[in-house]
């Protein structure tokens, strides 16, 4: 097989991939697809009206080096067509790794990403003050382009096969849904983060991205707009380098992958948790199970951790009104720290979602699925209190405010308590399956946005049932005395503890006898 | 003498859409047998088993294990099974130790218990050395392993076996068999599902052949295969017997052997006989 012939069989189906599957898939992927076109439109509308700003150069410089790092990191979130046209899947052809390379890079081509990539970089290329420094500015967004579409293949590689070892590939999934959760995060504050980007502060961005990589072609086409022709080639060899040098790292992981010279590590569990004997003692066994199990996924998989690293952001923010008396020194702030369990109520409102069918084994083993439901909260509760307690300690240790460190707990369990049973209702009733391989939000569970939004409500049920408690307990502690917040905290604990028991029971039976449901609704959308 | 029945199934139906996946289907396994259930690729039995197990509700129809019916106290009836579904759905990051642990302490046997099944099972099923691996990095062979041990701990009254030697290593196929064959001989009851003729005829007392759905032949092995092979009855009850091949004639004679040339004659010793035939070809 010729490689035109191969290149063009190879883009014929990223097209009839990106173009087949379920309907909603599709048309996510349609409404991606839109967006992505509609964002290049109107980055390259952008880049032509503001051409005549005073910083202008320093915009197209940073947006271009952004709208890089954007791309290296987009095929990693987006899944889908570009994630199935793996190395691994065309190593049984009778081709070779360079045939394979030209037909990957053609595939790369197809999918409204790069035609918008495309279009923003050919209005960069317009902005040129004379004949050369237009064909500097077109250069560099050929350069640019192709040092994405290379860069995007490269992390596919690395992400499809090439991070063999399990604690590396969960390593990475984790960095990737983080940043995924950050970028969320940035997107939603967009509009505070263009009004912080200052002149000045443009700037200093592309003072110091023009000392990366990323950075070198997007200095050259910020020169080239300026008219700074000699320095503009200069950044731009360096920019060819560059693409170089991603473009043999992607040769070799594919050569690698291709040969199955790549090779796995196995994770080897040796050491036995020394939480394991404080839960057995205190817990049946059944419960212990669960509990340690829960303890083990949370701690072990990355798209557990990366959802308590998502929301971190939120409670920092939440935090932050109390900065100034912790300045102060105010030992009322010991209170705050019972904020910090508060992650746990974000984060629990799925609990079966992570086991996805593997719930089965729940199903199989357990009679009675009451206990495991009752563990995975208890899990959940352990990861919350930690950092209670010790944010309590801590702020204790710098203010002095010791005697607001009980009725922080107390306040952090009775909030715990409320937020769990709402969770383990929800997580019963509405659970939905969480994919293991991908981060693509184009595989999905068995009952479409239900899930969501009962977790939603969940939130503000959860926020409902604890704030008499949590208020009560916050108002004696501050207004009265720490004993009496102490008093009126081991009440609000044993009205959210009641609630708590009342709902796992409950909701335990109710998972016992609709098992079908359940593996119904934790399994993959077929 | 009255027989006393494992599981016992009447009229179970299971549609999917405009599939009608089980239809009908009744069974009858004696307790303390081994039960084949077989059938070409989507017969139903898959379907059939995760009714039976209480993992999939039926449209119709009712499901005893041990005298308990399935749908009406899954609880009691779960306490009494063991269950290797054909999809193998484990905790992928839980080590082979945890994992058996783990479903060992759900069904509530102590500590002490489970830890000495663990390893004998581990041991039986040559996973001692891998036990300590991720089950997400276990090979399809040892994931089989595995489940089976996680859903032989509790020493079930029947266990529901689907596709247990698929991916499995040979000597581990003879462990497996010696295993189960203890379990049957302490009187319980397995039931399973297989492509592989051979086994099923060698392991199993009862059988039972699905088609579409539908329960095709059903009886003792004897019964059921007369005096041919099982193999035999299964192509005669599900209408397979004959392969029309001329449709693929194309792969026939693409890739024409010449014939191996005759081996060379070994070097003889010079000796009289040799002096002799040449004396014979010369002359």
């Amino acid at each position: 097989m010729s490689t035109v012939e191969l290149t063009r069989l190879v883009m014929g189906l990223k097209l009839r991939l990106l173009t087949s599957g379920p309907s909603l898939q599709a048309a996510l992927r349609v409404l991606g697809y839109a967006a992505a076109l509609l964002a290049g439109v109107g980055g390259a509308a952008a880049v032509v009206l503001r051409a005549d700003r005073a910083n202008a150069s320093d915009e197209l410089m940073f947006w271009l080096a952004i709208l890089s790092i954007g791309w290296l990191v987009t095929p990693l979130l987006m899944g889908g067509g570009e994630t199935t046209l793996t190395v691994d899947r065309f190593s049984l052809f009778p081709i070779t790794v360079r045939q394979l390379n030209v037909a990957m890079v053609g595939a790369s081509t197809i999918g409204a990403p790069v035609i918008g990539t495309a279009i923003v970089l050919a209005a960069i290329a317009s902005r040129g003050t004379g004949v050369v420094s237009a064909a500097i500015l077109a250069l560099c967004a050929l350069v640019s382009l192709t040092t994405v579409v290379v860069g995007s293949r490269l992390g596919i590689a690395l992400m499809s096969a090439g991070l063999r070892g399990r604690k590396a590939r969960d390593g990475a999934a984790l960095i990737v849904a983080v940043i995924a959760m950050l970028a969320g995060l940035a997107f939603q504050l967009g509009f505070f983060i263009v009004e912080w980007l200052t002149p000045s502060r443009l700037e200093t961005g592309r003072s110091i991205l023009r000392w990366l990589p990323v950075g070198w072609t997007p200095e050259a086409a910020g020169r080239a707009s300026d008219g700074q022709v000699v320095s503009a080639v200069l950044f731009l060899g360096a920019g060819v380098v560059w693409l170089g040098l991603v473009f043999e790292l992607w040769r070799r992981a594919t050569a690698q992958l291709f040969t199955g010279a790549a090779t796995a590590a196995a994770v080897v569990i040796e050491r036995r948790s020394r939480i394991e004997g404080v839960i057995a003692a205190i817990a049946p066994p059944a419960v212990e199970a669960s509990w340690m199990r829960s303890l083990r996924q949370i701690r072990r998989d990355p798209r557990e951790l990366a959802q308590l690293a998502g929301f971190m952001p939120l409670v920092v923010i939440m935090a932050l009104p109390s900065a100034d008396l912790i300045r102060e020194g105010d030992p009322r702030i010991v209170l705050a720290s019972s904020m910090l369990g508060l992650i746990v109520a974000f984060t629990s409102m799925n609990m079966f979602g992570m086991d996805g069918p593997s719930f089965a084994v729940d199903a199989l083993a357990s009679a009675d699925l009451t206990p495991v439901v009752l563990g995975k909260a208890l899990a959940r509760a352990t990861i919350g209190i930690v950092p209670v307690v010790l944010g309590a300690i801590g702020l204790a240790a710098y203010t002095g405010g010791w005697s607001f460190v009980v009725p922080s707990i107390l306040i952090a369990v009775s909030a715990l308590l409320a937020a769990l049973a709402v969770s383990v209702y929800v997580t019963v009733r509405y659970p939905f399956v969480v994919p293991e391989k991908t981060m693509s939000i184009g595989m999905q569970g068995n009952q479409g946005c239900l899930p969501g939004l009962m977790s939603l409500i969940g939130l503000l049920v959860a926020l409902v049932i604890s704030a008499p408690g949590v208020a009560a307990t916050t108002a004696a502690s501050i207004f009265v005395s720490a004993l009496l917040g102490v008093v009126v905290g081991v009440v609000s604990v044993a009205y959210t503890l009641w609630i708590f028991v009342y709902v796992v029971r409950t909701s335990g039976r109710w998972a016992s006898l609709h098992v079908p449901e359940m593996v119904e609704a934790l399994s993959f959308r077929s | 003498m009255s027989i006393e029945w494992a599981v016992q199934v009447q009229g179970l139906h299971k549609r999917f859409g405009d599939k009608h996946a089980v239809a009908g289907v009744d069974l009858a396994v004696p307790a303390g047998t081994f039960y084949g259930l077989l059938g070409p690729n989507g017969a139903g039995k898959s379907t059939t088993l995760s009714m039976i197990t209480g993992l999939l509700r039926p449209d119709a129809g009712s499901v005893m294990v041990s005298g308990m019916d399935v749908w009406a106290d899954p609880v009691a009836v779960k306490a009494s099974i063991g269950v290797v579904p054909e999809t193998l759905l484990l905790f992928e990051r839980l080590s082979g130790r945890e994992l058996l642990d783990y479903v060992g302490r759900l069904r509530r046997l102590d500590r002490g218990t489970v830890t000495e099944r663990r390893e004998q099972l581990l041991d039986v099923l040559g996973l001692t050395d891998e036990a300590d691996k991720l089950v997400a990095d276990f090979s399809q062979g040892m994931r089989k392993k595995i489940s089976l041990a996680a859903s032989l701990l509790h020493a079930p009254r029947v266990l529901f076996l689907d596709e247990p030697f698929e991916s499995v290593d040979p000597i581990s196929v003879r462990h497996i068999r010696t295993v189960l064959d203890t379990l049957v001989d302490g009187g319980a009851t397995i039931v399973f599902s297989s492509h592989v003729m051979a086994t099923v005829q060698s392991l199993c007392d009862h059988v039972t052949i699905l088609d579409h759905g539908a329960v095709v032949a059903s009886g003792t092995m004897a019964t059921v295969c007369g005096d041919g092979s099982l193999e035999d009855a299964f192509a005669r009850a599900v209408g397979a017997e004959n392969l029309d091949a001329a449709s693929l004639s194309w792969l026939a004679g693409q890739h024409p052997v010449a014939p191996p040339p005759p081996p060379p004659s070994p070097p003889l010793p010079p000796s009289d006989s040799q002096a002799v035939g040449e004396s014979d070809v010369d002359g």
